[in-house]
């Protein structure tokens, strides 16, 4: 079973000192495990190597999600959507593979990824649109127009 | 520093100040330093050079969010990090890039001056 792995971002104010960033991990882990009740935890695929973070937020109109891919090429991603599951996959490469290198510190993720998330409101396939700009991927996804939030009034006898 | 300014208009409440992950790995030049900067562009990017000490600063502009938040994993926010650099580093030498949210930074290593031979002048 992969152990999820750590996310490499830690607010400034808790990075201070080793144990509190050992005890900031650990916790972090306990929360990865429990968490993600939209979030479809890939247990299965044993070859994934980094999860990238997500938002996913909600209007009257659409639903939007993004993605943290720093260094991922557009090409490298994969977004595929399927009645109200949005699953994006892809691989972050290490840039070029030059002789191999001497590393003093590797904090970052590398390798294939993906993430499922369950979206809040059935999608029109046809629009949606995906962006990608330094790094962070948004999709954009109006919503299929018997989804959209309608008021109706309900009479009461 | 991007932690004291007060924020970008509405934004302000979302933006906070990140630890951002970084390589180090050595060349024959020099060290190379590898950050993951998601959402910073050339212009939200500053990198500073002072003799011991490398300042690496990301803003990144966040949008609002309309709607209702259902998953926010990130909350989008700024970056900043220092690393110290050692004698040896080539200062004028650093060269800074980014893309894809990735920035890279080159730190050479300084050539030992030639020896040069000096003229003792006799009084």
């Amino acid at each position: 079973m992969a152990l999820l792995p750590w996310r490499g971002r830690v607010p400034e104010e808790r990075a201070r000192g080793g144990l509190q960033e050992m005890q900031d991990r650990i916790n972090r882990m306990f929360d990865d495990f429990f968490h993600g009740f939209s979030s479809l935890v890939p247990w299965a695929d044993e070859r994934l190597e980094w999860l990238p973070l997500v938002d996913l937020s909600e209007t009257e109109d659409a639903v939007h999600v993004t993605v943290e891919l720093p260094g991922v090429q557009a090409k490298e991603v994969d977004i595929s959507l399927t009645e109200d599951l949005l699953t994006i996959r892809g691989e972050k490469k290490s840039e070029k593979e030059e002789k191999k290198r001497d590393y003093h510190r590797v904090e970052r993720s590398y390798g294939l990824f993906t993430r499922t998330v369950r979206l809040p409101a059935v999608v029109d396939a046809d629009k949606v649109e995906a962006t990608f700009k330094d790094g962070v991927l948004t999709i954009n996804m109006p919503k299929r127009e018997e989804a959209k939030t309608r008021k109706v009034k309900v009479e009461v006898k | 520093m991007s932690r004291d300014e007060q924020g970008k208009g509405g934004g302000a409440s979302r933006a906070r100040t990140y630890v951002p992950a970084v390589d180090i790995y050595q060349t024959e030049e020099g060290r190379v330093l590898v950050a993951d900067l998601p959402g910073v562009s050339r212009e939200g990017l500053a990198v500073q050079v002072e003799p011991h000490l490398l300042v690496i600063s990301g803003r990144v502009s966040v949008p609002e969010v309309e709607g209702e938040e259902h998953l926010s994993e990130f909350q989008p926010g700024d970056f900043y990090r220092v690393f110290t650099l050692s004698d040896e580093a080539d200062l004028e030498g650093i060269v800074a890039s980014i893309s894809a949210g990735v920035l890279e930074v080159r730190v050479p290593r300084r050539r030992p001056a030639p020896g040069r031979r000096i003229e003792v002048k006799v009084e």
